[in-house]
């Protein structure tokens, strides 16, 4: 079992000020018990794709950078202030923008795709002379400074006397009650569950439903993965990519449809709305995500159409598209070649 | 101090249960005290807090600090046995004599049972007698 210690942060619910929060440990096991990540079609671990450093490229490339989305004004009941206006040199607009840009990177910092964790199953002691102490549990929780609360020291002593590691959900609750994270409630939320999420995605609020879930979650939790997953395919079905497009999920949704092979939607999006690089990122994605291959050709088109002919599910749909846009393309590059001439 | 457990002296810091919360609704800090202050009067460190009104998940939540903890009693400071009963269903101290005690009387024989007579007229007894 390897594990990487690796200093990850993500932005919390939009409500909030930006927290780091340190997704300390994520294994990468090969426990073929452990189904939980190939269950919902995922050919490989997520774990081990998410963090390298070409598909991390890929994910950003395709996110791109849309400020005015990014930096949107969002209805948090604050006192709006106006714009302020300012006169500056080149130095000082440069020094300005670079801040920007630290700024944009904590905004688009993607919350990473796990698999589910395991249950915790650790028992401590069994004192069986204990029974009858009490009719309650006793849950003890570990207060010293200096532990983050992945590691913290949860425990249980239950009334029939066994002494052992809190499980996921009491340990979540015990570390919030002691150690609170804005954003992020207690108890689940109502919002969560089956009835209400569905209600909230009908009425297009993807980016709030994953917003929430990322503040109210750890990004291993099965009810992350659930949410996520449920709201990622939602806005697949429907194709609404567009809303989702320059937020710091875009990239965590794009790895969940190639892992699920369930690109081709989105891939038929890019084609229509002629944004080729993206199409030609997906693509090189995918081979990345399949064997861990960079493909060879060099020219774009050539990349697309390797893939429409061959790897591709929805072919028909994807050829139609390809071949219309290929069409278009032949007649812009014509009246272009035209107006050249006619200048020269 | 050269006891495995702490004992308790007549004057010098104890590590004990301070009563807070308001009527029918104890809530406990783990403090670090000198033995003859009052509960109310100065206490030299917070190291923990117990709720003994079980929550909606049937839990009793115990907060302390153990670093801490360990500091005092290596400082010399010693445990009410309260405290040492908690520590003992920690984890952190071996079970307490007094919670073994306990257990066995309560399983020899159900808590008694306080029952409650209806005032006539006025108020209908409680459903569920706090035992």
């Amino acid at each position: 079992m390897a594990t990487r210690a690796a200093m990850f942060t993500f932005s919390k619910f939009r409500y909030f000020p930006i927290l780091k929060h340190r997704v300390a440990k994520f294994s990468v096991s090969s426990n073929l018990l452990n189904a939980s990540a190939l269950e919902p079609g995922y050919s490989r671990d997520p774990g081990e794709v998410f963090f390298k450093e070409n598909v991390q490229t890929l994910l950003e490339r395709l996110t791109g950078r849309d400020c005015d989305k990014v930096f949107h004004n969002r209805k948090l009941g604050e006192r709006l202030e106006p714009p302020k206006y300012e006169l500056l040199t080149q130095a000082e607009v440069d020094h300005v923008m670079a801040e920007m840009e630290v700024k944009l990177k904590r905004k688009l910092q993607m919350p990473p795709l796990l698999k589910e964790r395991d249950p915790i199953k650790k028992i401590y002691s069994f004192n069986p002379e204990l029974q009858g102490f009490d009719d309650s549990k006793y849950v003890f929780i570990n207060i010293s400074q200096g532990i983050t609360n992945r590691n913290r020291e949860v425990v249980v002593r239950d009334p029939n006397g066994v002494l052992r590691e809190a499980s996921w959900e009491e340990r979540q609750r015990m570390c919030q009650i002691y150690f609170p994270v804005p954003g992020r409630k207690i108890n689940v939320p109502k919002m969560f569950e089956e009835g209400n999420i569905q209600n909230c995605l009908d009425r297009d609020e993807f980016e709030f439903v994953l917003d929430r879930a990322c503040a109210q979650f750890d990004p291993d939790d099965p009810e992350y993965i659930s949410v996520t997953r449920k709201t990622y395919d939602f806005v697949d079905e429907n194709t609404k990519y567009t809303s989702l497009r320059p937020t710091r999920h875009f990239g965590p949704m794009v790895l969940h449809l190639v892992l699920s092979k369930k690109m081709d939607n989105l891939l038929f999006h890019f084609i229509n709305t002629k944004d080729i690089d993206a199409a030609a990122n997906l693509v090189r994605l995918f081979h990345t995500v399949a064997d861990d291959t960079s493909p060879t050709e060099v020219d774009e088109f050539q990349l697309i159409e390797n893939y429409i002919q061959g790897p591709a599910l929805k072919k028909p749909a994807l050829e139609l598209a390809w071949q219309s846009f290929l069409e278009i393309e032949k007649q812009r590059r014509e009246v272009h070649s035209q107006q050249n001439n006619a200048s020269n | 101090m050269a006891s495995a457990i702490p004992t308790f002296t007549k004057i010098g810091k104890v590590i004990r249960l301070n009563k807070h919360g308001c009527t029918n609704r104890p809530f406990y800090h783990i403090v670090v005290q000198k033995t003859r202050d009052n509960f109310d009067g100065p206490v030299i460190e917070q190291v923990g807090s117990y709720d003994a009104m079980p929550n909606s998940q049937n839990e009793k939540l115990v907060a302390v600090n153990f670093e801490r903890v360990q500091y005092w009693l290596a400082q010399g400071a010693g445990i009410s046995n309260p405290v040492a009963q908690l520590l003992g269903l920690s984890g952190f101290l071996p079970n307490h004599p007094q919670t073994l005690i306990q257990s066995w009387k309560n399983r020899r024989e159900p808590p008694r049972e306080r029952k409650l007579q209806p005032i006539k007229g006025i108020a209908p007894p409680l459903d569920n007698p706090k035992i």
